[in-house]
């Protein structure tokens, strides 16, 4: 009797203890899991030696660099920049993203938590962009949603200063779409990076059209697009090359 | 084409024939370097098979006695972790991701980096 009571103390006892381990697992095995990623995320992020390390011109390039003006940049911001998650207070997410978000965020107005994925190499990205180009972001996403995402990118670098939201942009056919004079009035010096056709429809010659940034996906599209903005900067008229582009024709029939 | 877009394009080809023969001679400053560190690496592997087949020591008595080796393994995983084993393939990935950003605008790039303007597809 009395081995049978000791047999049962240990097997309960070894069923806590299990059942604690197995607990305890469950709660660190995915945090652990989300802090190897994010580490895995900044190895592949920073690891490559991607774009020329330093700015060298030659005496031709330099030159030519004086005799032109300084560029504007026109960034997008959702689906190009970053992709956000909206998750409401109460509701049960679906389908949520199993990647380490960057930044999140809680939003009274819109009575949710938003989590922010930043696209890969946009950190080296808008290093490099910003010793070319002056940088001014056009969103067509409210202030209140737009302007801590752009703070946090920004990281008090101060070079995301120049921001324009939903209210600078114009309404056609229940679509939003930007005019880039407000972030520069001459044309000819202006660049709006974009994933969206019908947004950039305003300055069709004026556009990139870069490839919507889907959360989770191997991408290097705005390491891609680096040598093409290096180059750009030395045309005196950027439309000389972006009015080429074959994807806006449909809009210009 | 107007004087003016033919000015602009040259600007365009000059610093994009810049930036790819930069990205060539520093990869193949980095191949070097890889091909330098491997060779290395294999000749001091062969001395240190060669000791560990003649003693009954430990392999990490062995490492030590082979510093060569342990110097080269050391460096390589080094390398690795900084990431040279995309800068040796800096140049032609470099080549194509720009082919494939210039393709929308009617445009192509050769091994120089030089300019080729395609046709307008006609229907």
């Amino acid at each position: 009797m009395q081995l049978k009571s000791e047999f049962l103390i240990i097997y309960v006892f070894g069923l806590a203890t299990m059942g604690l381990m197995m607990g305890i697992a469950c709660v660190v095995i995915p945090r652990l899991w989300f802090f190897l990623e994010k580490v895995y995320r900044v190895f592949v992020e920073y690891t490559p030696i991607i774009y020329l390390s330093e700015d060298r011109l030659s005496p031709v390039s330099k030159s030519r660099l004086s005799l032109v003006a300084r560029k504007t940049l026109v960034l997008d911001m959702d689906n190009t920049m970053i992709t956000s998650w909206f998750i409401k207070r109460g509701k049960k997410p679906k389908n949520i993203p199993r990647i380490a978000h960057d930044f999140k965020f809680y939003l009274p107005a819109y009575g949710a938590t938003i989590y922010v994925y930043k696209r890969p190499y946009l950190d080296h990205f808008l290093d490099r962009v910003s010793k070319w180009y002056d940088l001014t972001v056009f969103t067509s996403g409210a202030e209140i949603y737009a302007s801590p995402i752009l703070d946090f990118l920004d990281r008090g670098r101060g070079i995301l200063n120049s921001r324009l939201y939903r209210q600078h942009c114009i309404e056609q056919f229940g679509k939003w779409s930007k005019s880039v004079l407000l972030a520069c009035p001459d044309l000819s010096n202006v660049v709006l990076l974009d994933n969206s056709s019908t947004e950039c429809s305003f300055n069709a010659e004026n556009a990139i059209l870069i490839k919507s940034y889907e959360i989770g996906c191997r991408d290097e599209a705005l390491i891609n697009l680096l040598p093409f903005l290096d180059a750009l900067r030395f045309m005196k008229d950027v439309r000389s090359m972006l009015k080429r582009c074959t994807r806006f024709e449909s809009f210009a029939q | 084409m107007e004087d003016t877009d033919q000015e602009d394009l040259l600007a365009f080809e000059r610093r994009l024939a810049e930036v790819v023969n930069t990205e060539k001679r520093s990869s193949l400053r980095w191949r070097f370097v890889l091909g330098a560190i491997f060779a290395c690496s294999a000749i001091s592997a062969c001395h240190w098979v060669r000791d560990a087949k003649e003693s009954e020591s430990v392999v990490f008595q062995i490492l030590s006695s082979q510093s060569a080796f342990a110097f080269s393994l050391a460096t390589i995983c080094l390398l690795i972790f900084y990431g040279f084993n995309h800068a040796t393939k800096q140049d032609p990935s470099i080549l194509r991701d720009t082919q494939e950003m210039l393709s929308p605008f009617r445009l192509n790039i050769d091994n120089q980096g030089r300019l080729i303007l395609l046709p307008r597809q006609t229907e």
